[in-house]
C-alpha cells in the first residue's frame, strides 16, 4: 500500500494538528476525537499514551491545534473549540495529564505556540481576534494583544528576534508584534486578498511565509520594512506552510481543500512544486519536519499519520513535458525548449521500489529518483525555469505548393489537354513524379479521344472538374534533394524496359517523347511503358489477389462516367456496363444508355492494389486490343495518396472528368471521399478557398458535393414590409413594389444591395454606409446594431 | 554530429516568449497563422503571424492555477476557440471575443474569455484535444489517473455548455492522446483515439499488470452499434513510457500512421484488416501494425512529435533539445532530413546569473557570439 520507506498509522479519528517534541522522537496528534502521543520508530509509530481519557470528555479534549514545548519535555498545549487553552503535563502521575485550563478566549482558539527560548511563555490566537500570552508559572494571562481583525489564524514567535511574533488573520493582514508591548503592532500589512491561514518563520533568514485562501504562498522579508520576496501559485487554498530545514529556498505546503498532497516548493520557481507527496487520500491537515530536510510527518483528514521520506517524493517536473513542437499548415516549425534542460538521466526513472499499484494514483513516478539524482534535480530545478521559443521557417516550399495550385489550368478541355498542361506545371515546380503521372494520363486519354467517339457532354450538375495543384512530393522540406534524386532516376529508368505489367507499380514513367509517339499511334502499349519505382519495390501483392478477382470493368470509351457515377446503384442493377464503383446514389441522370457492353458487367469491383493489378493483367489481354490502364493509374494514385500526396490522387480523378468512371472502379468510395475531402482541407488550410470550392463543385460524390451547398442561403428582409423574403422579392409585396426596397431611401435598389447579416435589412450600398457612419441601429427600425460585412 | 545543420535551408528565428517558466506546448491553428503557447507560469499566450514571417503577441492571460500542460485549437468553423488543460485538474475552453463596444485605439483589442471549465478530473489533466470537425464539437481529455473523458458541445454556438459523453477508465496513467483525423464518417472509419501511457515500467510489477499486453499505446474506437468507446487495440511494440503521440493527417491513405514519442521516435503504420481476425486471446484484431521506423537520435527521451498537414514530415524533439525532421524517402524509409539545434542548451552561465531576465537571455541566444558578460 505504502512506499517502503513511508510509514503510516491509522487513528480512530482525523487529527487537526500534530506537534513534535524537542528531540523529534515523539509526536502528538490532536483532533476532535483523537489525542495521542506516538513515539517515532525506525519503521513504525508506537503509541506512547492516549491523552483522551477520563470520565468526562468535554470540549477541552477536542483540539484545533496542539503545541509541544520546545524546551520542556513533558509540556503540551492544545487549543480547543470552546475557547480554552489547555496545558498538559505528560509527567503527571495518574491517567489525566491535564495540568491547567485557560478559559480566557471567548471563541475558538485557532493556534497555540510556545516561545522558543522562554519555557513559560505560551501564546494563543483566537477567532475573537485576540492573542493572549500566557505565563505558565503564574498560570495567568500575561498580555493580551488585540489585533482589531476578525480572527487570528496563526501566531508564531520569531526565531530571529526573541520578542517578535507574527500573527496572521482572516482579513488578509499580517501583524508583527513586540511580545512586550501590547498597545499596537510593530508592523501591519495586507498580505493576501483572502484569509491568511498560516505563517511560518524561516529558520535562518528573516523571512516569513504566509499561506492563504487566494491559493498563493507569499514570502516576506521582514528584515526592515516587510517586502514581498516571492509568490508561489498553488492550485488550491493553502492551509499550512512549513520551511524545509537546511534548504533555504524550499517550503512545504498542504492545501485546505481539493488537493490531498503535500508539495515542497522552491521559491525561486514559483509555479511547479519540486516534490509532491501524494499518499494521503484526504486533505492534509498538518505537516512537521523532523529536524532533518529528508523526513516530515503529516496528518490528514483520512485519519492517518504518515512519515514521508524525501527519497519517496514524486517530482512533477519530471513528468511535465518540457518541450513543445508544432508544425504549422504553412510549414513552420515552432519549438519550445528549456533554456537549461534538466541533467540527463534524471528523466529516466530507475525502476522504482513500490511493489504495489498505489491505489489512489496521483503521481505516476513516485520515488523514482536516487539520492544523487534528487540532489542534482534540486540544483537544476530552480534555474531551469524558462523556455526558448524558436520558429523554423520552411516557406519556400509552400510557395511552390501554392504557386502550382494557382497555375494549374483545368477547365473545359478534354482530359489529355488538361493533363499535359498540368504535367508542364508540375514539372515547372519540380514535381517530377506528378508530372509523370500527368503525362501518362495525357497519353492514355489522348489515345482514347482520338480512337474512340467523343465523350458525352458532362451533365450540367457536374461541371468540368478542376484538378489542381498537385504538388505531390511527400515533402515540405528538401525539395531540392528530392528533385535531384528523381532526375537521376529518370535518366536511369528511361533506358530500362521492364515492362512487366504484373509488377506492382506506383508510378508510371513515360518519357515524354515516347508518350508523344504513342499518342500518335493511337494507343499505348503496355509493354512500352516503363514502370519505375524504386519506392514501390516493397509493394508486392499477394498472388491470390490475381486469381480471385473478376475481370475488370470494360473499358468503355463512350460511356459517360459522370452519369455512371451519379446513378451508380441503378446502373449496376440494370446491368449497365458502367463501372459500378463510382456510385453516389444521388444522381439525377439515368445511366447513359451508351453502347451495349461488350464485356460482362463487373459484378463488384473492389479496389485495392491486388485487384488493380489482377485487373491490369486481365485488362491487357482483353478484347478490342486496348490496354486497360485504369488499374495502373488507380494504383499510381493510391501510391501518391500513400505518400501523402493527396493532390495528385484527387486532381487526376477530377481532371479525367467523364472518363473517371473506369478509374473509380478501382478506388472504393470511402477512399474517393477521403481524397477529395483531404484535398479540400489542404486547400482550405492554405486559404485557397476558390480552388477548394471548385473541388467541391467538381466532386462526383454526393457527400462531398453537398458541402458546397451547406450554409449558402442568405436571409434578406423585404425593405417594404420587413418580412423575410425567399428568393427574389417578397411574396406579399410582390407586384406592388418592384424589386427590393432600400431601408434608407425606400426606393427600389438596382445593382448592389448591401445588407446586415444580423437583421437582414439593407439597401443601397452608399445609403447603408452613410447611415451606419452616423448610427448604430438598423435603418429599418428593428433596433439591431447593424454591421455591414 | 554528422548531420548537416539545417539553418542554411531553414530560416530560424527566436521569439521572445517571456514566459516565466517552461513552455509545455505550442500549437498552431488550422491555417498556421496563429500560434498558442502555454507554460508552467500558468499563462497562455496567443501569437499572430504578421505576414512577414514574424509573430506578434496578441493576447496573454493567466489561464489556470497550475501548470498549463497543453493548448489546442478548435477547427475555425467553430470560431476562434482554444482548449487548455492543467495541473490544477481542470480543462478550460476559451473563446476570442472582439470588444465591439471599444472605440478608438482599443478597437482592435481582442480578449479571450473562459467559456467553460471542465472540472471532472480529480487529478492533473494531462492532455486535451478537439475531435475531428465532422463529428461536431467534441473534446477529449485525459488525466493522470487514467480516465479519458469525451465531452460534446451539443450546440456549437454555445461554448459554455459541455456534456460529458463518455468516461473511459484505464488502469494506467495517461499522458497523451490523439484523434485519428478522419475527414468523414464512413463506416470503415469509426471515430478513433490513440492514447499513450507514461506509466513507468516497474521491474517487479510488470508481470502482474496487464498480462495481455504491456504496451503503452492503446487504440480506442467508438462503436456505432453499442454507442460506446472500447479499447480495440494495444500496440505491443511500444513498451516504454510514452510522452506524446500523434496520428498523421490521413489524406486518403489506406492505412494510419501513428508517431509515438517514447525512448525513441517511432512511426507505426496501422493497416486496417478487412475482416477482424482473432488473435490468441480470442479478441478481434482490427489492425496490422508495423513499426516503420524507430530512431534513437535524440539522446534519451523524446518529448514531442508533430506532423505536417500532409503527414509526410514529422518533427520530434527530445532531451538533446534538438528538433529533428523526419521525412519518408523511397521504400517507405524514413530519414532525418534536418536537425535544428537549440543553441542555448548547455549555455548555463547566463541563466545562472540572471535567472529571471528572460528577455535578455533570449536575446543573447539569438546571437551567441555576442553573449553579454555580467
Amino acid at each position: 500500500m505504502i512506499p517502503s520507506n513511508t510509514i503510516c498509522v491509522s487513528q480512530e479519528g482525523p487529527a487537526n494538528a500534530l506537534a513534535l517534541n524537542k528531540d523529534c522522537t515523539q509526536v502528538v496528534i490532536a483532533g476532535r476525537n483523537v489525542f495521542k502521543v506516538f513515539s517515532i520508530g525506525e519503521d513504525e509509530f508506537s503509541e506512547v499514551c492516549n491523552l483522551r481519557v477520563g470520565k468526562n470528555l468535554n470540549l477541552n479534549f477536542s483540539s484545533i491545534d496542539v503545541a509541544w514545548s520546545t524546551l520542556e519535555e513533558n509540556t503540551l498545549a492544545t487549543a480547543a473549540t470552546n475557547g480554552a487553552v489547555v496545558v498538559w503535563n505528560l509527567g503527571r502521575s495518574g491517567r489525566s495529564k491535564q495540568e491547567h485550563v485557560f478559559s480566557d478566549h471567548k471563541r475558538t482558539v485557532n493556534k497555540v505556540s510556545f516561545h522558543l527560548t522562554e519555557p513559560s511563555l505560551l501564546i494563543s490566537g483566537s477567532q475573537d481576534g485576540m492573542m493572549k500570552c500566557f505565563d505558565l508559572r503564574m498560570k495567568e494571562v500575561a498580555r493580551t494583544f488585540i489585533s482589531n481583525t476578525e480572527s487570528i489564524r496563526d501566531v508564531q514567535f520569531s526565531p530571529h528576534a526573541a520578542h517578535v511574533l507574527a500573527a496572521v488573520s482572516e482579513n488578509g493582514t499580517v501583524q508583527l508584534w513586540d511580545a512586550r508591548r501590547h498597545e499596537r503592532p510593530l508592523h501591519q500589512f495586507t498580505a493576501h486578498s483572502g484569509p491568511v491561514f498560516a505563517c511560518d518563520w524561516h529558520p535562518d533568514v528573516p523571512w516569513l511565509a504566509t499561506a492563504s485562501r487566494d491559493k498563493t504562498i507569499k514570502v516576506w522579508d521582514i528584515h526592515a520594512k516587510p517586502n514581498l520576496e516571492h509568490t508561489i501559485h498553488t492550485i488550491a487554498s493553502v492551509g499550512h506552510v512549513k520551511w524545509r530545514p537546511q534548504k533555504k529556498y524550499q517550503v512545504a505546503s498542504c492545501a485546505l481543500v481539493l488537493d490531498c498532497a503535500v508539495h515542497v516548493w522552491d521559491v525561486r520557481r514559483p509555479h511547479v512544486p519540486l516534490a509532491t507527496f501524494a499518499e494521503h487520500r484526504d486533505v492534509t491537515t498538518a505537516i512537521a519536519w523532523v529536524a532533518s530536510p529528508d523526513v516530515f510527518l503529516s496528518t490528514s483528514r483520512d485519519c492517518s499519520l504518515y512519515r514521508h521520506r524525501f527519497s519517496e517524493a514524486a517530482h512533477p517536473v519530471l513528468w511535465a513535458n518540457p518541450q513543445g513542437v508544432a508544425v504549422s499548415a504553412r510549414g513552420q516549425v515552432a519549438h519550445a525548449a528549456p533554456d537549461r534542460p534538466l541533467p540527463a538521466g534524471l528523466a529516466a526513472p530507475q525502476a522504482p521500489p513500490p511493489p504495489h499499484a498505489p491505489f489512489p494514483r496521483k503521481q505516476p513516478t513516485a520515488g523514482s529518483l536516487g539520492a544523487g539524482a534528487q540532489a542534482a534535480l534540486e540544483v537544476a530545478f530552480a534555474g531551469g525555469a524558462a523556455s526558448t521559443l524558436r520558429r523554423h521557417d520552411v516557406r519556400p516550399l509552400n510557395d511552390a505548393v501554392i504557386g502550382a495550385a494557382r497555375r494549374y489550368r483545368f477547365h473545359g478541355d478534354p482530359p489529355h489537354v488538361l493533363a499535359k498542361h498540368n504535367a508542364r506545371v508540375a514539372r515547372h515546380y519540380g514535381r517530377f513524379m506528378t508530372a509523370h503521372v500527368w503525362e501518362v494520363v495525357g497519353a492514355v486519354y489522348s489515345a482514347r479521344s482520338s480512337s474512340g467517339p467523343p465523350p458525352a457532354p458532362p451533365p450540367p450538375r457536374d461541371p468540368p472538374p478542376r484538378p489542381d495543384p498537385a504538388p505531390p512530393t511527400p515533402s515540405h522540406d528538401g525539395v531540392e534533394e528530392e528533385r535531384e534524386e528523381e532526375t537521376e532516376e529518370w535518366e536511369s529508368r528511361s533506358h530500362k524496359h521492364s515492362g512487366v505489367l504484373g509488377l506492382p507499380t506506383h508510378t508510371i514513367y513515360v518519357p515524354p517523347h515516347r508518350a508523344r509517339s504513342q499518342s500518335e499511334d493511337g494507343w499505348v502499349s503496355a509493354a512500352s511503358l516503363h514502370f519505375v519505382d524504386i519506392e514501390a519495390a516493397e509493394w508486392t501483392l499477394p498472388e491470390e489477389a490475381f486469381a480471385l478477382r473478376p475481370p475488370p470493368p470494360p473499358d468503355e470509351p463512350d460511356h459517360d462516367p459522370h452519369e455512371a457515377a451519379n446513378s451508380s446503384g441503378q446502373s449496376a442493377a440494370a446491368g449497365a456496363p458502367d463501372s459500378p464503383a463510382g456510385s453516389t446514389g444521388s444522381g439525377s441522370h439515368p445511366p447513359a444508355p451508351a453502347s451495349p457492353a461488350p464485356h460482362p458487367p463487373a459484378p463488384a469491383p473492389l479496389c485495392d492494389e491486388g485487384d488493380a493489378y489482377g485487373d491490369a493483367t486481365g485488362g491487357a489481354a482483353e478484347g478490342r486490343g486496348r490496354v486497360d490502364l485504369a488499374p495502373l493509374l488507380a494504383s499510381a494514385l493510391h501510391l501518391h495518396a500513400a505518400l501523402g500526396d493527396v493532390q495528385t490522387a484527387a486532381t487526376v480523378l477530377l481532371a479525367l472528368q467523364e472518363h473517371r468512371g473506369e478509374l473509380l472502379a478501382y478506388v472504393d468510395e470511402p477512399t474517393q471521399e477521403q481524397w477529395l475531402l483531404g484535398y479540400m482541407e489542404l486547400l482550405q488550410r492554405h486559404k485557397a478557398w476558390g480552388v477548394a470550392g471548385q473541388v467541391g463543385r467538381g466532386a462526383w460524390l454526393g457527400g462531398v458535393w453537398a458541402l458546397s451547398q451547406q450554409s449558402t442561403s442568405v436571409a434578406v428582409c423585404c425593405g417594404r414590409c420587413g418580412r423575410r423574403t425567399r428568393g427574389a422579392g417578397c411574396d406579399r409585396c410582390a407586384g406592388r413594389v418592384p424589386g427590393e426596397l432600400c431601408a434608407v431611401c425606400r426606393q427600389p435598389v438596382r445593382g448592389l444591395y448591401a445588407w446586415c447579416q444580423g437583421c437582414s435589412h439593407g439597401g443601397h450600398l452608399h445609403h447603408m454606409r452613410r447611415w451606419l457612419r452616423e448610427h448604430d441601429l438598423c435603418p429599418a427600425g428593428c433596433a439591431h446594431r447593424c454591421q455591414l460585412g | 554530429m554528422g548531420e548537416v545543420s539545417a539553418n542554411n535551408f531553414f530560416e530560424s528565428q527566436t521569439i521572445i516568449a517571456d514566459h516565466k517558466d517552461l513552455i509545455h506546448d505550442v500549437a498552431f491553428d488550422f491555417y498556421g497563422e496563429r500560434m498558442a503557447t502555454c507554460s508552467s507560469d500558468q499563462y497562455v499566450k496567443v501569437w499572430d503571424a504578421d505576414g512577414q514571417g514574424g509573430w506578434r503577441l496578441t493576447a496573454s492571460w493567466k489561464a489556470h492555477h497550475g501548470s498549463v500542460w497543453k493548448v489546442t485549437w478548435a477547427h475555425p468553423e467553430f470560431g476562434q476557440v482554444l482548449a487548455t488543460c492543467s495541473f490544477d485538474r481542470t480543462a478550460a475552453i476559451w473563446e476570442e471575443v472582439g470588444d465591439i463596444t471599444a472605440s478608438g485605439s482599443e478597437k482592435g483589442l481582442r480578449t479571450w474569455v473562459k467559456r467553460s471549465n471542465l472540472v471532472d478530473s480529480r487529478t492533473s489533466v494531462t492532455d486535451v484535444k478537439f475531435g475531428p470537425k465532422h463529428l461536431g464539437l467534441l473534446l477529449v481529455t485525459c488525466s493522470a489517473d487514467g480516465i479519458i473523458r469525451i465531452y460534446e458541445a451539443p450546440d456549437v454556438m454555445n461554448l459554455a455548455q459541455w456534456t460529458l459523453q463518455h468516461e473511459m477508465p484505464t488502469k494506467v496513467s495517461i499522458s497523451c492522446l490523439s484523434w485519428n483525423p478522419s475527414l468523414s464518417r464512413v463506416n470503415s472509419n469509426p471515430p478513433m483515439l490513440a492514447v499513450g501511457s507514461d506509466e513507468p515500467n516497474l521491474a517487479n510489477a510488470n508481470s502482474q499488470t496487464d498480462k495481455n499486453c504491456n504496451g503503452k499505446v492503446f487504440i480506442y474506437e467508438h462503436s456505432e452499434s453499442c454507442r460506446r468507446w472500447a479499447k480495440t487495440e494495444c500496440l505491443a511494440s511500444v513498451v516504454e513510457p510514452v510522452n506524446d503521440l500523434a496520428f498523421a493527417p490521413n489524406l486518403g491513405r489506406s492505412f494510419h500512421l501513428l508517431a509515438v514519442a517514447t525512448k525513441d521516435v517511432r512511426i507505426i503504420k496501422m493497416e486496417p484488416l478487412p475482416e477482424p481476425t482473432s488473435n490468441s486471446n480470442g479478441c478481434g484484431v482490427r489492425f496490422r501494425s508495423e513499426v516503420l521506423a524507430a530512431f534513437d537520435d535524440h539522446s534519451s527521451c523524446v518529448w514531442r512529435v508533430s506532423w505536417n498537414v500532409t503527414g509526410t514530415l514529422l518533427a520530434s524533439s527530445g532531451d538533446d533539445c534538438c528538433v529533428r525532421l523526419w521525412k519518408m524517402q523511397y521504400l517507405n524509409q524514413w530519414r532525418c532530413c534536418a536537425v535544428f539545434k537549440n543553441e542555448s542548451s548547455g549555455n548555463e552561465s547566463p541563466a545562472r546569473t540572471r535567472p529571471r531576465t528572460t528577455y535578455t537571455r533570449l536575446a543573447a541566444i539569438t546571437n551567441p557570439t555576442h553573449m553579454p558578460h555580467h
